[in-house]
C-alpha cells in the first residue's frame, strides 16, 4: 500500500489523471527524444540548449 | 555554496508577525505553509530559515549541486547561507540570505505573458530537478517574481528528493496556478487573471472547464490538463490513492506510480500545452493608444525632453509609472538610470509593453497590470499574505502622465483625493494636466454631463496645492497641456487615507 503524501494536497484525481496523460505523452515523447538524437548525431551537435535559453524560445511571442 | 555550521542556536529574540509594527524584524506573512522553513526579516536583512524537519533534502540539494546549477542558469534567485545563530525559531538546520527581490508582484497583476513565462520557467526547473533526481514539491505561481526584467523563482525550500515511481505532486498546483489562467486569458478575455485575485490557491479545474469555450475540447492538452482533469478530480473527490470508493484499504491496489520517462514526457507535454497558447493584445481599449495618442510630433517630442529635464532633476531612482500604456515614458525613466514599475489597467497595453521589455533585455522595467482607482487589496490569511499594491509602494517619485484626466473625468475622482494619493505613493510626482480643451478631454466628456466645474488648471493647481508644492510648471508646446513636478510639502502625511479630511 503506498499513499502519495505532501504538504499541499495533490489531490487523487489529479495524481490518476497525470498517470494517464503521461502514459499517452511517453509514446510521442520517446520517438521525438530518439528522432532528435540521432538528428543531432548526424548533424554532429552536441548537447541541447542551455535552460534560460530554452525558457526564452518556448516563451517568444 | 558550503553546508552551514549546526552550532547551538542562540537565544532569539521573537519577531513580529505584523510588518507594519515592526517594519525591520518580522515574519512574512505569507511564509507559513511549508513545514520546510520560512522566510523573516531581521533587523531589515531577508533570511530564510531551514528546518530541522528538510534537513535530508537540503543536504542533498546542496551536496548534488541541484541550488547552485539552478542559480548559475538564472532560474533559481541566489542566496548566502548565513550563521545559524540568526535563525528565528529554534530547530534550524540552517539560514539563508536570499538575494532581495527589487519589487514583489502577485500573478494576478502579471501579463500574460509574465504569467506564460512564469509557467514556462517553473516546468524547466523542475525538468532539470527531475534529472538530477529531485523534483518540485510545489508549483506555486506566488514562488515566482520578476527581477532584472525577467521570471526567477525564490522559494529555495520548494525542492525535494523524488521518490522513485511517484507522480508530480505539484500537477495540479500547476494546472490551477498556470495552465488554468492562461487558456481562460487567450480562448476568453485576458481581464480572466483577474480572478487569481478571487482564488488565491489557483483556479479551480471544474469552473475553468465551464468557463472555457467548447473548442478546447479539441486541444489535446486543454482536454487532458483542465477538462479530464476537472472530471477526475469530480470522480475520485474524497478518496484517498490505494484505497476504495469507501476509502478502505484495497486489497491489492497501489497508489499511481510512473516512470521516470513517463514522469518526463508530462513535463513536456504540459510545457507544450503552455507554450503554445497564445494571445494578441489588440482591440483592448488602450492597447492601440499610442499609435492613435492626439499628439502632434512636434508636442510629443517636447512632451519626451520635459518629462526627461524633470525625471532628472528629481534624482529620484524608484519610479512609479501609471497609467504607462506601452511604455514610452517608461523607457525615458529607465533611460534616465531610475527603476521603473509600470502601471496599466488595460492588459493589451500592459502585455505590448512587456513584450517590447522582454525583446529588449530590458532590465530597470516592470510592467503590471492594475487599475490605480482600484488597486490591489491585501489578500490572504488575515489579508496580509499578499499585500496590497498600495502597501508596497516604495517609489521616489510617482509619473502620471496623461492619467489624471481619466481618474477625474471617467471615475469622478476628486482631484484632491487624486493628489492625496500620490502623496501617499511618493515624495515627487510628474503630472500632466489635460484641460477640457483638450480632444481627449472632449471625448471623455461628449458621452455624458460635465460635471466638474474645479476641473481647470486653477482648480487642479489649488487641489494639489495641499500636499505638494510646484517645482516647475511646464506647458508642452503646441498643445493645451502643462506639466508639473511637484514635491510633497514637509508635514505632509503620506499615509492618511484619503477620506479622512472630509
Amino acid at each position: 500500500m503506498r499513499f502519495v503524501l505532501a504538504y499541499i494536497d495533490a489531490g487523487t484525481g489529479s495524481m490518476i489523471m497525470q498517470v494517464a496523460i503521461a502514459a499517452i505523452l511517453a509514446i510521442p515523447f520517446f520517438l521525438r527524444n530518439q528522432i532528435g538524437r540521432a538528428a543531432r548525431f548526424l548533424r554532429g551537435q552536441g548537447s541541447p540548449k542551455e535552460s534560460r535559453q530554452a525558457v526564452d524560445d518556448a516563451g517568444r511571442h | 555554496m558550503t553546508p552551514v555550521g549546526t552550532e547551538p542556536l542562540a537565544p532569539s529574540p521573537s519577531l513580529s508577525p505584523d510588518p507594519l509594527r515592526d517594519p525591520a524584524s518580522y515574519r512574512d506573512p505569507a511564509s507559513y505553509r511549508d513545514p520546510s522553513g520560512f522566510v523573516y526579516r531581521r533587523d531589515g536583512r531577508l533570511l530564510r530559515q531551514v528546518n530541522s524537519s528538510y534537513a535530508p533534502h537540503w543536504d542533498a540539494l546542496v551536496e548534488r549541486g541541484l541550488l547552485t546549477e539552478l542559480v548559475d542558469r538564472g532560474l533559481l534567485i541566489p542566496h548566502e547561507p548565513v550563521d545559524t545563530s540568526l535563525a528565528a525559531e529554534p530547530g534550524a538546520h540552517a539560514v539563508i540570505a536570499p538575494e532581495p527581490v527589487s519589487f514583489v508582484s502577485y500573478p494576478y497583476e502579471w501579463t500574460f505573458g509574465e504569467l506564460r513565462d512564469g509557467a514556462l520557467l517553473t516546468l524547466e526547473a523542475e525538468r532539470l530537478a527531475m534529472e538530477a533526481g529531485f523534483t518540485l514539491k510545489d508549483a506555486s505561481a506566488y514562488n515566482v517574481q520578476f527581477q532584472r526584467g525577467r521570471p526567477i523563482l525564490i522559494d529555495t525550500l520548494s525542492f525535494e528528493t523524488a521518490k522513485p515511481g511517484e507522480p508530480w505532486i505539484a500537477y495540479r498546483q500547476f494546472c490551477q496556478h498556470f495552465l488554468a489562467p492562461l487558456a481562460l486569458m487567450a480562448y476568453r478575455d485576458p481581464r480572466c487573471g483577474l480572478l487569481l485575485r478571487d482564488f488565491i490557491d489557483g483556479l479551480p479545474l471544474d469552473l475553468t472547464s465551464r468557463l472555457l469555450p467548447g473548442r478546447t475540447r479539441l486541444n489535446f492538452g486543454l482536454l487532458s490538463h483542465i477538462h479530464l482533469h476537472a472530471r477526475a478530480e469530480r470522480r475520485f473527490a474524497g478518496q484517498l490513492t490505494g484505497t476504495n470508493r469507501e476509502g478502505t484499504p484495497a486489497e491489492g491496489r497501489r497508489g499511481p506510480r510512473m516512470g521516470p520517462t513517463r514522469l518526463a514526457a508530462l513535463i513536456d507535454g504540459l510545457r507544450r500545452s503552455t507554450a503554445s497558447l497564445r494571445w494578441e493584445p489588440s482591440g483592448t481599449e488602450w492597447a492601440d493608444y499610442a499609435e492613435h495618442t492626439s499628439y502632434a510630433e512636434a508636442a510629443a517630442a517636447d512632451k519626451d525632453r520635459t518629462v526627461e529635464a524633470m525625471l532628472r532633476a528629481s534624482g529620484g531612482r524608484r519610479v512609479w509609472d501609471l497609467g504607462a500604456n506601452t511604455g514610452r515614458f517608461s523607457r525615458i525613466a529607465a533611460a534616465a538610470g531610475c527603476d521603473v514599475i509600470a502601471f496599466d489597467i488595460d492588459p493589451g497595453a500592459a502585455e505590448r509593453h512587456y513584450r517590447v521589455v522582454r525583446e529588449a533585455g530590458e532590465e530597470h522595467i516592470l510592467p503590471l497590470v492594475a487599475d490605480i482607482a482600484a488597486p490591489s487589496p491585501g489578500l490572504g490569511w488575515a489579508g496580509a499574505e499578499r499585500r496590497s499594491l498600495l502597501e508596497r509602494t516604495d517609489a521616489d517619485l510617482v509619473l502620471a502622465l496623461a492619467l489624471v484626466h481619466h481618474l477625474a473625468i471617467s471615475r469622478n475622482v476628486p482631484l484632491q483625493s487624486i493628489s492625496a494619493l500620490f502623496a501617499r505613493l511618493a515624495p515627487e510626482a510628474i503630472v500632466e494636466f489635460v484641460p477640457k480643451a483638450d480632444p481627449m478631454v472632449r471625448f471623455l466628456l461628449s458621452s455624458r454631463e460635465d460635471v466638474f466645474p474645479d476641473y481647470t488648471i486653477d482648480g487642479f493647481r489649488a487641489a494639489f496645492d495641499r500636499d505638494f508644492e510646484a517645482v516647475a510648471e511646464v506647458p508642452i508646446e503646441g498643445s493645451p497641456r502643462t506639466l508639473f513636478h511637484l514635491r510633497r510639502r514637509e508635514g505632509a502625511t503620506p499615509l492618511e487615507s484619503p477620506t479622512a479630511r472630509a
